[in-house]
């Protein structure tokens, strides 16, 4: 029997508690489960489903329903599975223990999860500052972060038009015809 | 003489004194032979291989890659610059050795660009270190490329490519600038010592 991805999430369910499943297409499905349930799942794909990889963390912030959706995106390279695990946290002070221990590479998109949204992952061991330096304040990627406020407060934005600013359209024909003006003499 | 094109004559025959036709012939040479340090910050950086390869092959105008600042005459920014980056440039552009130009590439370091309201790169390079020629478009293309190159050369015959010099005399300007966005984790002292050792007050 071939193995498809819809007796995958079924021996998952059976495991697990899985509050909603669907596949997105052939080789990619979606489950979301709790918190807690979380790390049982990915241990379970790693070591029971040889799922070797994980492709990334995502972050969805849903503002009007205030949680953050984090999708844990596991491969496979025996059966070219994708599976996404979808959890939901709260948007403030939300912390979701790492899973650096499953997968190693989860620390560094933790670290980036940490200073985008300000999602705390417990256990991380290197939850430093990542592509920003020095920032204090709101994470920049939360939906209520102003940032065209943001920008006039921390930059200065070029002021309209400069001393001798010129007509581009006339200045190009300027210099048009100044350049036929030349041929025609190097002509002569 | 016979190298000389007819500009470069016509140029000859205006100048008055001695020293005018050494520092002209001084300029002549540099403007021959530009090493560029391409700096591959945003989107352009794609643009810069065509333009020394091949196709376009800037080596005909006398313009080749670097291997290190310390090397380089010419430090090319292509595209946006995040505050992160602009502190490695800045270190970069204060290793290089004199005479040194900068070009930058794009409208970001212009004006911000398409990133103009984004909360982490710089909108105005010009602030920060001295730009010499800036070629708009977004990207330019290889064709502009070479074309600032030119203006760069044209603007060092003229002897009007202070960049460097602009820098040195209006350091406290810069750094001030520069401080603006760095805050208190402002370049290490030793990146221009020679602004340090006069008693800067960074």
């Amino acid at each position: 029997m071939t193995e498809t991805i819809d007796n995958l999430l079924e021996r998952i369910g059976r495991n697990f508690q899985i509050t909603g499943q669907e596949v997105k297409k052939a080789g990619l499905a979606a489950l979301h489960c709790s918190q807690e349930q979380l790390h049982g799942v990915l241990i379970y794909l790693k070591e029971v489903e040889k799922f070797d990889t994980l492709t990334m963390i995502g972050c969805a912030d849903w503002i009007e329903d205030d949680y953050f959706e984090l999708s844990y995106m596991a491969y496979s390279f025996t059966t070219f599975f994708t599976v996404m695990v979808k959890i939901r946290v709260s948007r403030d002070g939300s912390s979701v223990p790492t899973v650096e221990g499953i997968w190693r590479q989860a620390r560094t998109f933790e670290r980036e999860i940490h200073e985008m949204f300000g999602v705390d992952f417990p256990g991380n061991t290197r939850l430093k500052e990542f592509f920003l330096e020095n920032w204090q304040g709101m994470p920049p990627m939360k939906r209520d972060f102003d940032t065209v406020q943001f920008v006039k407060d921390h930059y200065k934005l070029r002021e309209e038009g400069r001393e001798g600013a010129c007509n581009v359209s006339v200045e190009r024909k300027k210099r048009i015809d100044a350049k036929k003006l030349e041929l025609k003499k190097e002509g002569e | 003489m016979d190298n000389l094109n007819k500009k470069d004559k016509a140029q000859l025959k205006e100048l008055k004194s001695p020293m005018a036709v050494v520092d002209w012939a001084v300029n002549w040479f540099r403007k021959q032979s530009i090493f560029m340090l391409a700096y591959g910050t945003g989107c352009g950086a794609i643009e810069i291989p065509p333009t020394v390869t091949a196709r376009y092959d800037a080596e005909r105008f006398g313009v080749r890659g670097a291997a290190t600042p310390r090397q380089a005459d010419v430090i090319v920014l292509s595209g946006y610059l995040a505050v992160k980056t602009l502190k490695r440039v800045i270190r970069t552009y204060e290793q290089m050795q004199e005479p040194k130009y900068v070009i930058a590439l794009g409208s970001c370091p212009i004006n911000g660009g398409m990133y103009w309201d984004s909360y982490n790169t710089i909108k105005q390079l010009d602030r920060y270190l001295p730009v010499d020629v800036t070629v708009a478009g977004c990207m330019p293309r290889p064709e502009a490329v070479l074309e600032g190159f030119m203006a760069l050369k044209d603007k060092i015959q003229r002897g009007e490519a202070e960049g460097a010099r602009d820098y040195r005399d209006n350091i406290e300007k810069y750094k001030n600038n520069q401080k603006e966005i760095f805050g208190d984790k402002m370049l290490p002292g030793y990146t221009c010592d020679w602004y340090f050792s006069d008693g800067g007050s960074f």
